[in-house]
């Protein structure tokens, strides 16, 4: 039974909305000046940004010195940043095409944003590996172009070279779903504009003219697109994993880390897209759009995949504990009782124990502390990356060559800048383009709907049955 | 030079012509042509060379001095000369007194490499660190450019000409002459004969002249104390290899004490276990056993069998005790009260009585082959060691006085006499060559204000020290007449009595310099050349004493060739021994209990300071500390713990002295280092810092915003120390008791290579059964001779493998063994690796954040609990696995297997992702994080080696097993249609190591040394059990100590 047509649960979309209320409102958005408050974000943004952009050319200038790695700790904040950046990336191809193709309908209202954040996301993370380089200015080393020196190709067996690829599909995955979904919202605001704005969105629309050939074609290339997405949610971060798992080094070389990697990247993703949801909905007054709703169910997918990572993370224990290596056995008592364990506390409390807490309805349903977790889920997975990253690499095979490790303010301030990146481009994103998938949204729109029955629940109690529930495919209102 | 030895070395072709005025000789046809003064090499002077020239010669444009006119390339090449071949010419070492032999690699005219000379009679083919990084102190820009006149009235220096300096100077000496004026030639020890008859002559044409000589490092006390019980002023020389029994009493023999080099050959000769007289022939089929007593951890006595902490106080009490058991054993000498009345007049050793008598028990059943040696500098100590090894019997044989060394011929009290006389002002003129006395003696700087009053100062420095460069000038009239750097000199040495070597320049001087020997015979009044010099010296008094030579031009040519001769030289006269000189010591000097004793001593890397100006020996690690850029204030465990401070903490020496202004060189700030196995009652420190020269440093390393400096705010490099040794009853002593030590609260961190010092993992983390990674595999030599595997640690190793062998080494296959017992820990491989492989020095800041360069490191662990520790030397370099993690990793196949089972690595096609390095198990990959080649001195590129890819920033580097020699090796033996000879691929590494405890070889060749190591059941390697298979072998360390005894609990065999 589509649930959007029920009146048994809460609607979807609240308000009472018509079809032009969707168009009016999420255009509105763009079509009007920017707000104060979005002025405030973007200035912020756009100065940690700039900050950023200082110290990577001051560090790409003067070579990778000016962070605070050492001949034993190899990588530290760039390989971290990079995993946490391609983690938070994965929520969106989770949501567009995952969710999709499990038939979602609640994943209308977060899609679009979703999207947009991923490839911002995979934005930040890729620059990572392009300054971590020593030598960034001989980057396309790393790219197999036919040329002329012999053998002198890329290493087909290292990790970094599969990264490399899986990254870049990934991205041109996301980019073509992301802008498929946008043609029909593009179209729309074509229609609404006129000079030259109608120009350029007359251009980025292709050509869309609302047909029924054009709606049937959309929905099948959306559909297979969705199909050729779902094994990159599994694949991409799986590989990433591998940059570790290929190693010989303790803490790194374990079997588990691509279903670990995957389920922590979706729990990042998760995380990141309330944060923003939750911010945009209020700064942008989309209250309607985005409801307890939603947010009550992308809460119990972080309990599932936050109950996930932490059982990873007892597994590793126990693989270690259990495979009598007394090198890998180190290394994880080391994590917990090192010189680094004030980053394992804090990975678990915020990774394994903060989630726990969205099985009490009251607190899932608290935005404030929904928020509020869902910083402390993002930082407790930036610093399970850098447990792994660090704990491995410090104390190693010989204890002649351990060593510690400590960030240089260039290395912070290029962190900083990388969510300065992320924030302005996302801002930009809501100035520029629809939020929300205007033309997908009117497809669950509640409007012709008997009226809910008053007093008898006003919030819906069986959140595990929507998630398994398919809806019939609904009929899509034209624009 | 030995017969098997494949290597040709050369010979100076051309003597210099001319006499001795400036230097204009032409010792090389290559350098013909160059001009200009040094670290002037501008771009367009470069070019010019450049596009001259099609030798290779263009990069030694630098070392030339007159305006090019003609410049062409060889047409007909001159004879052992070919473009981009190195020839090596056999020489002396000049970086200190032990004299070795060594080798001096010269590409197109520039010296690039010091080695160890394999046929030396002494050094036996090693080098110290200290020895291989003199090649920087040729290519040092802040050399004395040139002579210089200070006037009185003027504080500054004055560029001047010789001819100059001759006029006046030799008006002045007239003037001296004339009047009878006093004259002292102050030196260090002077190891050239035609040196010191040089300086004799001069000094024979004044009526009142001196030849004061003195070690910073002082030995006196032994000379002294044979003089009263030999009646000969002399420096014995010990033979280590005869010793099967060596008792150490505070003598890093290994380490910095007298010659260090020559010391590890002879104690690696003495310690050789089955089956590894491949090692050297002439091995002395022994292992000997090896006990020292001393109050710090010293390199000597981490390799020690047993090792025992007592207080400096306590030393003649010890050295009492055992000589009265031997004198009891030998029924001879001083009247030793029976046992068990024996404590009766001594106070209690402060170690077991036990050990003292095994000790004795030993000592006395190796009689005539053993050996005592104390580092002592308070002669009553010495007497007692010389009557140890007297009633030992091991005068003639193991320790020899009638054939002497004359590495240390220092007279502290000599030295004394003239401090008194200076500052009574009664001296009129002072000559310096060779020391620097302003620095390193404890009256330094009342003896530099002394030296301002001074009618005439001439010094021979190199380069501007405290002595030679004071800036206050205030009355006298002085004279910088620099020296040229000992590759660039003509000299002999000799070393050990009828030892002698030739020292030969390889290089036309760069600076306007002058050989002492031509300035003190130009103001003599004869002028005569070095060369002429040293030549006729050779003649006259060497050649008659050697055998089978036709002609002295033969012998001279061969004496040239090989860098030494043979000769027979008539033993000195020794007394019989004087048994009343001895008197025992009965009780320790109680010492104040909130006092501690100071001890200075010298760092194996900058020993007495004068090479403080070399940027690889400041960054050298310290084979103990393995800190670098330092001096600090050494503490026990239990002391530190006592006085509640930690590494890096700064703490204030007080030694007291006078109250007087101006006397706060008695006070030292220094930060802490806790060093396992000191004495808890001692804090030492390390002399030869805080000198001038090192204000060159400020500069160094690379410029960011967070970087700091590698000077202190005082713009130095460490404290200098000198001030607090004390000048006593005619001895240079290096400890002083009662100093007070209070905490500050400020923070010095120290800038260490290792910074994790235990063999085992920290016991609260420590997994079940993985305390102690086996990394080091050590047996007892009971043990050894019962089983030669034991000690050996069996991983499991599943090394079936899934695909078929990829790499199947059909030609060589590199590998290498490594001996954990014969390696000292001594680090002349890292300045040896250094400087074949072109490694930048970093700086204090980049070291403190771990990014040490060194292909080649050396891991010292301990075992056991608090102070009571084993120490382990592991030297750690790329272990070129046959199945490397590095090389799978690389995205752009920049580290790739040869065929020859190398992992080579493509600098050109790095990116630099550090991926390698995360993955090597070693960790001995090293990264350029930043550009550190930028700031170096540009002098200094000379040294650089062609062969060797200087490294960009952002790229990986390693240990690539000296590629360059390999293939040099494997197109000459190709070229002669031979086999490739083990001696011919030792990579820099094992050419200078003086313990010859590396060995590298082809281990396809089953006739190879490497095959025959890797069979030995001593083999092992390092992680076995990863798989990684590394080509790269240890063999277990053997000490000589009994099972059940020695003090480190750590010692647990894996059998």
């Amino acid at each position: 039974m589509p649930d959007h047509h029920t009146n048994m649960r809460e609607p979807l979309i609240l308000g009472n909305k018509a079809l032009s209320d969707v168009t009016d409102e999420v255009c509105g958005i763009i079509e009007g000046k920017p707000t104060r408050l979005w002025w405030m974000a973007f200035a912020t943004s756009s100065t940690v940004l700039g900050i950023g952009v200082i110290a990577v050319i001051y560090q790409m200038a003067t070579g990778i010195g000016t962070w605070g790695l050492n001949k034993t700790v190899g990588w530290a904040f760039d390989i971290t940043n990079f995993v946490f950046w391609i983690g938070i990336g994965h929520a969106g191809t989770l949501i567009s095409a995952v969710l999709f193709i499990f038939r979602q309908r609640w994943r209308t209202s977060i899609n679009r944003a979703a999207e947009a954040m991923t490839l911002f996301a995979v934005i930040c993370a890729a620059l990572f590996p392009f300054i971590h380089m020593g030598r960034w200015w001989l980057f396309f080393y790393n790219i197999p172009y036919p040329n002329f020196r012999g053998p002198l190709w890329i290493n087909f067996r290292s990790p970094l070279v599969w990264d490399a690829f899986a990254i870049s599909t990934y991205f041109t995955i996301s980019f073509v779903f992301w802008y498929l979904g946008l043609i029909p919202d593009l179209a729309t605001i074509r229609d609404r504009a006129r000079g030259l704005r109608r120009k350029i969105f007359g251009f980025f629309s292709l050509g869309w003219n609302g047909s029924y050939r054009t709606w049937v074609r959309y929905e099948v290339v959306y559909l297979m697109l969705a199909g050729l997405a779902t094994p990159l949610v599994l694949s991409v971060h799986s590989i990433v994993s591998m940059d570790f798992a290929a190693t010989i080094l303790p803490g790194w070389h374990t079997t588990i880390f691509p279903p670990y990697f995957v389920a922590g990247a979706i729990f990042s993703g998760f995380a990141m897209v309330l944060t923003l949801m939750l911010i945009a909905r209020k700064v942008m007054a989309l209250e309607n759009y985005f409801t307890v709703r939603h947010v009550e169910a992308m809460c119990k997918i972080i309990i599932l995949t936050g109950s996930l990572v932490g059982l990873a993370y007892l597994t590793e224990f126990f693989t270690a504990a259990y495979s009598g290596n007394p090198y890998e056995a180190f290394v994880f008592k080391n994590r917990a009782l090192g010189p680094f364990a004030w980053a394992y506390w804090t990975m678990i409390a915020c990774n394994v124990i903060s989630p726990q807490l969205f099985w009490f309805k009251k607190l899932r349903t608290n935005l404030g502390f929904v928020f509020a977790i869902s910083i402390v889920i993002n930082i407790g997975m930036w610093f399970e990356r850098f447990v792994l990253i660090v704990t491995s690499l410090h104390r190693d095979f010989l204890p002649s060559s351990w060593a510690g490790y400590s960030p240089t303010i260039i290395e912070i301030l290029t962190l900083m800048g990388s969510f300065g990146l992320f924030f302005t481009a996302f801002l930009l994103f809501c100035r520029f383009l629809p939020v929300l998938a205007m033309s997908e949204l009117k497809g669950v729109l509640s409007y012709g709907r008997p009226p809910r029955p008053k007093a008898d629940s006003a919030t819906p109690e069986k959140g595990e049955e929507e998630l398994a529930s398919i809806g019939s495919q609904p009929e899509r209102p034209v624009s | 030079m030995s017969k098997e030895s494949t290597k040709q070395y050369w010979q100076s072709s051309r003597p210099p012509k001319d006499g001795a005025s400036a230097p204009t000789s032409d010792e090389h046809d290559l350098s013909q042509w160059m001009e200009e003064p040094p670290g002037h090499v501008d771009r367009r002077s470069f070019l010019k060379a450049a596009g001259f020239t099609i030798a290779g010669a263009v990069a030694a444009a630098g070392c030339s001095r007159a305006p090019i006119r003609n410049a062409f390339p060889h047409i007909i090449q001159p004879e052992g000369v070919v473009a981009g071949r190195a020839v090596y010419y056999a020489s002396v070492c000049g970086a200190c007194e032990s004299a070795c032999g060594a080798l001096i690699k010269s590409r197109d005219g520039r010296p690039i490499k010091l080695e160890g000379n394999p046929g030396h009679p002494l050094s036996k083919g090693g080098l110290c660190a200290k020895g291989q990084a003199a090649l920087l102190g040729l290519y040092d820009s802040h050399r004395y450019a040139g002579p210089k006149v200070g006037d009185a009235g003027t504080s500054a220096l004055l560029d001047a000409t010789w001819e100059e300096i001759d006029q006046s100077l030799t008006a002045s000496l007239e003037g001296l002459r004339s009047t009878g004026g006093s004259v002292r030639f102050v030196t260090g020890t002077v190891v050239s004969p035609t040196t010191r008859a040089a300086i004799a002559r001069f000094l024979d044409t004044f009526s009142d002249a001196k030849h004061i000589t003195y070690d910073a490092l002082s030995s006196s006390a032994i000379l002294d104390a044979h003089e009263k019980t030999h009646g000969l002023r002399v420096l014995p020389h010990y033979d280590f290899s005869k010793a099967q029994v060596i008792a150490g009493f505070d003598a890093d023999f290994l380490g910095t004490w007298i010659d260090p080099v020559g010391y590890t050959a002879g104690y690696r000769a003495g310690r050789v276990l089955d089956g590894d007289s491949i090692y050297q022939s002439g091995g002395s089929g022994h292992f000997s056993r090896h006990v020292q007593f001393e109050s710090r951890m010293t390199l000597t006595g981490s390799n020690a069998d047993n090792r025992y902490r007592i207080a400096p106080e306590e030393l003649g009490l010890v050295l009492s005790h055992l000589a009265a058991r031997v004198a009891r054993m030998a029924g001879t000498g001083v009247e030793a009260p029976e046992p068990p009345v024996w404590y009766s007049g001594f106070e209690e050793p402060p170690v077991s009585d036990v050990v003292l008598k095994e000790l004795a028990e030993e000592l006395w059943r190796a009689k005539g082959r053993s050996l005592v040696i104390c580092g002592s500098q308070d002669v009553q100590h010495q007497i007692l060691c010389n009557y140890l090894n007297h009633l030992l019997e091991n005068y003639g044989e193991t320790v020899d006085i009638e054939r002497p060394s004359y590495q240390k011929q220092g007279n502290d009290a000599e030295l004394a006499e003239f401090l008194e006389e200076i500052q009574a002002g009664e001296i009129d003129a002072v000559f310096v060559a060779g020391a620097n006395p302003v620095y390193d003696l404890p009256g330094g700087a009342a003896m530099g204000e002394a030296l301002d009053r001074v009618g005439l100062v001439v010094s021979f420095a190199e380069r501007p020290d405290e002595t030679s460069a004071r800036a206050r000038n205030v009355r006298s009239r002085k004279y910088v007449c620099p020296d040229h750097n000992f590759l660039e000199s003509w000299g002999d040495a000799e070393a050990v009595h009828g030892r002698v070597s030739l020292m030969q320049p390889v290089i036309r001087p760069l600076n306007n310099s002058r050989a002492l020997i031509e300035s003190l015979n130009t103001w003599s009044g004869a002028p005569q050349s070095a060369y002429d010099a040293l030549r006729q010296r050779w003649e006259r008094e060497v050649y008659p004493a050697s055998s089978g030579s036709a002609s002295f031009v033969a012998f001279w040519d061969k004496s040239l060739h090989d860098g030494y001769a043979t000769i027979e030289s008539a033993p000195l006269p020794a007394r019989s021994f004087n048994e009343s000189a001895v008197s025992l010591i009965t009780s320790a000097d109680a010492s104040d209990e909130s006092a501690y004793t100071l001890v200075l001593y010298p760092k194996v890397s900058l020993g007495d300071g004068r090479h403080a100006y070399n940027p690889w020996l400041q960054e050298l690690p310290d084979p103990i500390s393995k800190v670098t850029w330092d001096n600090y204030a050494n503490l026990s465990v239990a002391a530190a713990d006592q006085l509640g401070v930690v590494e890096g903490d700064v703490i204030r020496i007080d030694a007291g002295g006078d109250g007087d202004a101006g006397t706060s060189g008695l006070v030292l700030e220094l930060p802490v280092y806790v060093q396992p196995g000191q004495h808890d009652r001692v804090v030492s420190v390390a002399l030869g810092y805080g000198g001038a020269v090192s204000r060159r440093f400020s500069d160094i390393g690379p410029a960011w915003i967070q970087a700091r400096p590698s000077v202190g705010k005082d713009g130095l490099v460490g404290a200098n120390a000198a001030p607090l040794l004390a000048l006593e009853d005619g001895a240079l002593r290096f400890e002083r008791s009662g100093v007070k030590i209070a905490k500050t609260r400020r923070k010095h961190p120290l800038a260490c290579t290792q910074t994790y010092h235990l063999i085992t993992v920290p016991e609260h983390i420590a997994p079940a059964g993985g305390l102690r990674r086996e990394i080091i595999q050590e047996t007892t030599l009971a043990a050894y001779e019962e089983d030669p595997s034991s000690g050996r640690f069996h991983p499991l190793v599943l090394d079936e493998d899934l695909y078929p062998e990829d790499h199947l080494y059909k030609g060589h296959h590199w590998g290498m063994a490594v001996d954990l017992s014969a390696c000292t820990g001594c680090s002349a491989c890292v300045i040896a690796c250094q400087a074949e492989n072109n490694i930048p020095v970093v700086g204090k800041d980049e070291v403190r954040r771990r990014r040490d360069m060194h292909w080649m490191r050396i891991d010292r662990y301990y075992s056991g609990e608090g102070d009571d520790v084993d120490v382990f030397h592991q030297p750690m370099m790329c272990q070129q696995c046959d199945n490397a993690p590095c090389e799978n990793v690389c995205p752009v196949l920049a580290t790739v297997h040869t065929e020859e089972g190398l992992n080579a690595q493509a600098y050109n096609r790095c990116v630099g992702t550090r991926y390698c390095a995360n993955n090597c198990a070693y960790k001995v990959r090293r990264f350029n994080w930043f550009n550190y080649n930028k700031n170096r001195d540009p002098l200094e590129n000379m040294a650089l080696n062609p062969d060797v890819v200087v490294r960009d920033r952002g790229v990986m580097e390693k240990c690539s097993f000296c590629v360059q020699r390999l293939q040099e090796a494997k197109f000459e033996a190709r070229r002669k249609g031979v086999k490739v000879s083990d001696e011919s691929v030792q990579p820099a590494c094992q050419q200078s190591c003086p313990a010859q405890a590396l060995v590298m070889g082809d281990m396809n060749d089953p006739d190879s040394k490497i095959a025959r190591l890797l069979a030995s059941p001593r083999h092992y390697k390092v992680l076995e059990e990863l798989n990684v298979r590394p080509s790269v072998g240890y063999l277990t360390l053997v000490r000589n100590r009994a099972r059940e005894t020695g003090e480190g609990e750590g010692t647990e065999h894996h059998a």
